[in-house]
């Protein structure tokens, strides 16, 4: 029998800010929708700072990936490859998000109350609107990155975007969870909220994964032989069973728990594992592309 | 370029040609010729493609590459500027021909001897770090030559021309001969026709 191998000119690097810039886009979002409805703001002020961060680390970790990092500045000086290239798209969207969610993010802090606006401010309150926007797009890009390769046809699938764009919610979401624990002001209340939330998009996310695997199924021989590929014990284990059906479980159970330190020992277990999860996923959709076949 | 897969034996000459003309360090190659299988048992038997770059009209190389490195030139040739290539690779995955390649360390053929005379002449437009492919000798072309590969096929099942000449030679084989060209469903039109065996 043939022997499958997916693409290896992409590794663990642009994974790993796949991942990042998902999860990135995904806290700020959430934390921008906090400091709006003034919820949990201690927790979302963090959040909003870490987003940026994250995609910032992605981002360097894209640099360092390069095989000639030095050159790297070509991406902001070739205007014309904005109308062609997703790379350079997403390079704009990059910068733009960081420079406009950190300067959202810092004026809740001490130290940057100088700062002339603030999160409440007309001025601070639009850049939150961009930095939103742009975060949502951060979180989203990665799907058209990879989409629009079309000799693989396990990434070039309509289907990988939003399922890219809901696993950045999804991990994002498993980061406010992981900041919010130490703050006893967030209450088992508040956990079981985002708890929810967090359950709601697992959902959502289950069935995107199974639309994605289907749809991808269906197109062609080499879509298939990816698929095949792609459904290892690895992807079974890490992305299915730990990274959602068992935060699932463990939300759905979280639910009835009234005692603070269970509920939280609960909840920041699933999101460690969704986080892993996530990771797991892109690892596995980057890794199993199978090129087509010239012939 | 038309390659008859007819009169192609799939001795890699042309693969050889190439690796000699360019200098391409190991594990890096411009072209390759696969190898299949056509027919059924007990009619079954080996044919062969041979692979360079397909100068396409509408390059997924071009069309991702996010520094302008990939460009087009005025007769058609799909040409890399090694000068603005920052190595990330999108190209090699977008080729659907799998025709480009990254060069990710510049080793030697001859491990502790060092680079022979050859190898540094040849490679002195190489860099580590950079997408690399075919570029149909671009420099034999300006000198009035055909590419390597073209002028070394023993079995002549090469050709190179104008494809924009209804005329030329390569224009009146793939009329009479129904050449095709590969992954046309891709949309990236390629310059190079086959004559199936």
């Amino acid at each position: 029998m043939e022997r499958i191998e997916g693409q290896k000119e992409w590794g663990w690097l642009i994974v790993l800010y796949v991942f990042l810039a998902g999860m990135g886009g995904g806290s700020f979002l959430f934390s921008f929708i906090m400091l709006f409805i003034d919820r949990y703001s201690e927790v979302a002020r963090i959040g909003a700072f870490v987003g940026p961060l994250l995609v910032l680390i992605g981002s360097a970790l894209l640099l360092i990936d390069l095989g000639s990092a030095k050159r790297a500045y070509l991406l902001f000086t070739t205007p014309s490859t904005v109308l062609s290239s997703w790379m350079v798209r997403g390079a704009w969207i990059i910068t733009a998000f960081i420079i406009l969610g950190t300067a959202y993010a810092l004026p809740s802090f001490e130290t940057f109350e100088g700062l002339p606006w603030n999160q409440k401010s007309g001025f601070g309150l639009g850049l939150g609107v961009v930095a939103a926007i742009s975060g949502l797009t951060v979180a989203i890009y990665p799907g058209f990155l990879l989409g629009i390769i079309k000799s693989i046809p396990l990434w070039n699938t309509s289907a990988l975007p939003p399922l890219f764009f809901l696993s950045g919610l999804d991990t994002g979401l498993a980061v406010i969870v992981l900041i919010a624990l130490p703050f006893p002001s967030i209450g088992v209340e508040g956990l079981h909220l985002l708890g929810a939330i967090e359950a709601g998009l697992i959902v959502f996310m289950l069935v995107a994964l199974s639309a994605y695997i289907e749809i991808v199924r269906k197109a062609g021989a080499t879509a298939a032989l990816s698929i095949r590929l792609l459904l290892n014990p690895f992807f079974i284990g890490f992305v299915l069973l730990g990274g959602l059906l068992m935060p699932l479980f463990v939300f759905i159970w979280g639910a009835y728990v009234k005692d603070p330190k269970v509920v939280s020992l609960l909840h920041g277990m699933a999101s460690v594992l969704i986080l892993a999860g996530g990771l797991a996923l892109r690892w596995s959709v980057i890794r199993s592309g199978v090129r087509i076949k010239v012939r | 370029m038309v390659i008859d897969l007819k009169r192609c034996a799939g001795c890699n000459s042309c693969t050889i040609a190439c690796k000699a003309e360019k200098g391409t360090p190991p594990g890096v190659g411009y072209h390759r010729v696969e190898k299949y299988e056509v027919g059924r048992y007990p009619a079954a038997r080996m044919g062969f493609r041979p692979i360079p770059c397909m100068h396409c009209k509408e390059p997924a190389c071009l069309e991702v590459c996010p520094t302008g490195a990939t460009y087009k030139r005025y007769d058609g040739l799909v040409l890399v500027d090694h000068n603005r290539c920052m190595g990330c690779r999108y190209c090699v995955l977008a080729c659907p021909y799998g025709a480009r390649h990254f060069i990710r360390r510049i080793e030697n053929y001859y491990g502790h001897f060092g680079r022979t005379p050859y190898e540094i002449l040849k490679q002195k437009n190489l860099d580590e770090g950079i997408a690399v492919k075919c570029d149909f000798c671009v420099e034999r072309l300006e000198r009035g030559r055909l590419p390597a590969c073209v002028e070394t096929c023993p079995a002549q099942a090469r050709y190179f021309g104008d494809l924009d000449d209804p005329k030329s030679e390569v224009s009146n084989l793939i009329a009479k001969e129904h050449a095709r060209k590969l992954k046309e469903e891709f949309g990236t039109e390629p310059s190079v026709y086959y004559i199936e065996g």
